[in-house]
């Protein structure tokens, strides 16, 4: 299992696509803060001529800024990344590979999920960290739970993309098979949220966790409020696992 | 160390059967080729003894136990070496080696077997460097990471140039002369006159042939003699069965009386014995 992990971690570092990214975020955890800092002055400068007066920039609205781009820019570097994990592997016979080793099916896919999430983890909370300190440098110190929370809110939400890509990838054949739906799913649930966001049903909402993170930091919602979406992902995750995994030790690489 | 026994198997998107009924036994301490044209199951039946593909009928016995029994410890005794040498590009040679040599509890020797086959030097490449030749030659290193008792080896040759083709056929001789057993698919005719104890032609799903070249060279052979001569201002080819030679009076006149421009003995090759056995040419 280690010796799958590490390989995992080690051939996508080279690949760039682990760097790739870890470099989205902390391109946004660098940028976001700083145009937020002196929108006025790149306005005025494009503007000549103009008046447009903006609010003084909080630093909850830079550290959300950050967190909004990730939840979206972000998340489709990530779908890029991770559609084909499992099956360019099939694809390419690797899988087929692996398994004639002493390496059981569950323990292939745990290896890939653990250094994805690893990556995810860790770049998230470090990024984040990042974001925030930046931010309370240039703009002032924003809430520092709501923030906890908020990137608590957008970790999992990216983990549960990250397992819906996994489950993809897992069951279809090629990348390209696994990125669409993927994709198509993300933009599709983003719409869905939009027109139940008002709605009780929007608790039970994995995409609830991104609308929570404006409240979260703005002190109008608390870590109560998160309960029944953080359970309802957390369980999506967990089937998505178990689907995968159980398509996957039956199927004939 | 192998019975198989009525193995039939059908991809789950297939209509039609792509292994029907397969007998066959694989002896301790031999080389069993596995021939037949592409499509026909080859790999498809290595797959199946390596365990990717479980949904199959009939029975298959490892070491007088049934295969289904087996878990990945069954990997621990088997190396493998598919046809399309795949490896980890962005990794190093080593790297691809010694990342799963920890896999194992019996680890080989593989810097000496890097080195006879020429790939030691361009170790601290990345495989993504390394030529097709080098890639081929990289995946026997792998095959043999375990040392195994088991060796399934699909076109192992292919690719190589006739050098390294020989260095690998010698490695797998000593494989062999070690105590090893190997299951070996390939088109390659020459390889299999070279290397295989017994042979198993298969067509259609199934194998209609089993026997030691020797055999079944003798079973098929129709051994001739084929004379050049010339006639008026043309050259003409006339062959006559070898063991029918000394009563032929046609070939003691054509001797006496014709100028010969060459004489040859033909013996019956795996090429012919492919050919006639599954109806369809061979690669080599």
């Amino acid at each position: 299992m280690t010796v799958l992990f590490l390989k995992e971690l080690r051939s996508n570092w080279r690949s760039f696509r682990y760097p790739a990214f870890l470099l989205i975020l902390l391109f946004f955890a660098i940028l976001d803060p700083l145009m937020l800092k002196y929108m006025n002055e790149i306005i005025s400068y494009f503007a000549t001529g103009m008046e447009i007066i903006m609010p003084d920039p909080t630093p909850e609205a830079a550290f959300l800024s950050y967190l909004s781009d990730v939840s979206q820019i972000g998340i489709m570097v990530l779908i890029f990344m991770a559609m084909g994990m499992v099956a360019r592997e099939k694809e390419n016979g690797v899988t087929g590979w692996l398994l004639s080793k002493p390496i059981g099916r569950w323990q292939y896919l745990a290896a890939k999920l653990l250094a994805l999430y690893s990556v995810i983890i860790i770049g998230l909370i470090a990024c984040s960290a990042l974001a925030y300190l930046y931010t309370m440098s240039l703009l002032g110190q924003a809430a520092l739970n709501g923030s906890i929370l908020a990137t608590i809110c957008l970790l999992v939400f990216t983990i549960y993309i990250a397992t819906i890509t996994f489950t993809f990838s897992t069951l279809l054949k090629t990348p390209l098979l696994a990125g669409g739906p993927t994709l198509l799913l993300f933009f599709l649930s983003g719409i869905i949220n939009m027109l139940i966001t008002n709605s009780d049903a929007a608790n039970f909402y994995p995409n609830t966790l991104l609308s929570l993170m404006k409240p979260l930091l703005e002190s109008t919602a608390t870590a109560a409020d998160l309960t029944w979406p953080m359970a309802v992902t957390t369980i999506l995750i967990l089937l998505m696992i178990l689907l995968a995994g159980y398509r996957f030790s039956k199927m004939e690489i | 160390m192998f019975e198989v026994r009525n193995l039939s198997y059908k991809y789950p998107r297939n209509r039609e059967m792509t292994i029907r009924g397969m007998n066959f036994d694989i002896r301790q301490g031999e080389i069993f080729g596995l021939l037949g044209p592409s499509g026909v199951g080859k790999s498809t039946t290595q797959k199946i003894m390596v365990k990717l593909l479980t949904d199959f009928e009939g029975s298959i016995y490892y070491r007088n136990r049934d295969l289904k029994i087996y878990d990945k410890d069954y990997y621990q005794e088997v190396g493998v070496g598919f046809e399309v040498p795949v490896h980890f590009s962005k990794l190093t040679a080593e790297e691809n080696i010694n990342f799963f040599k920890k896999l194992y509890k019996n680890q080989a020797d593989t810097d000496t077997l890097m080195k006879r086959l020429g790939i030691f030097e361009d170790r601290k490449k990345k495989v993504s460097e390394f030529s097709k030749g080098m890639k081929i030659r990289l995946n026997f290193v792998r095959a043999m990471l375990n040392n195994p008792v088991m060796l399934f080896l699909d076109e192992p040759t292919i690719g190589l140039d006739p050098a390294n083709a020989r260095i690998l056929k010698n490695l797998i001789k000593e494989y062999r002369e070690g105590g090893g057993t190997v299951l070996l698919s390939t088109h390659l005719m020459n390889d299999v006159d070279e290397l295989c104890d017994r042979v198993a032609f298969m067509a259609n799903g199934k194998i209609v042939e089993t026997d030691t070249p020797q055999s079944l060279k003798r079973k098929y052979g129709e051994s001739s003699v084929e004379i050049t001569y010339v006639k008026g201002d043309n050259l003409q080819k006339k062959s006559f069965e070898m063991e029918t030679l000394s009563k032929n009076n046609e070939f003691f006149e054509l001797v006496r009386n014709e100028k010969i421009v060459s004489m040859h003995s033909k013996e019956t090759t795996l090429d012919d014995i492919f050919i006639k056995v599954t109806g369809v040419e061979s690669y080599a």
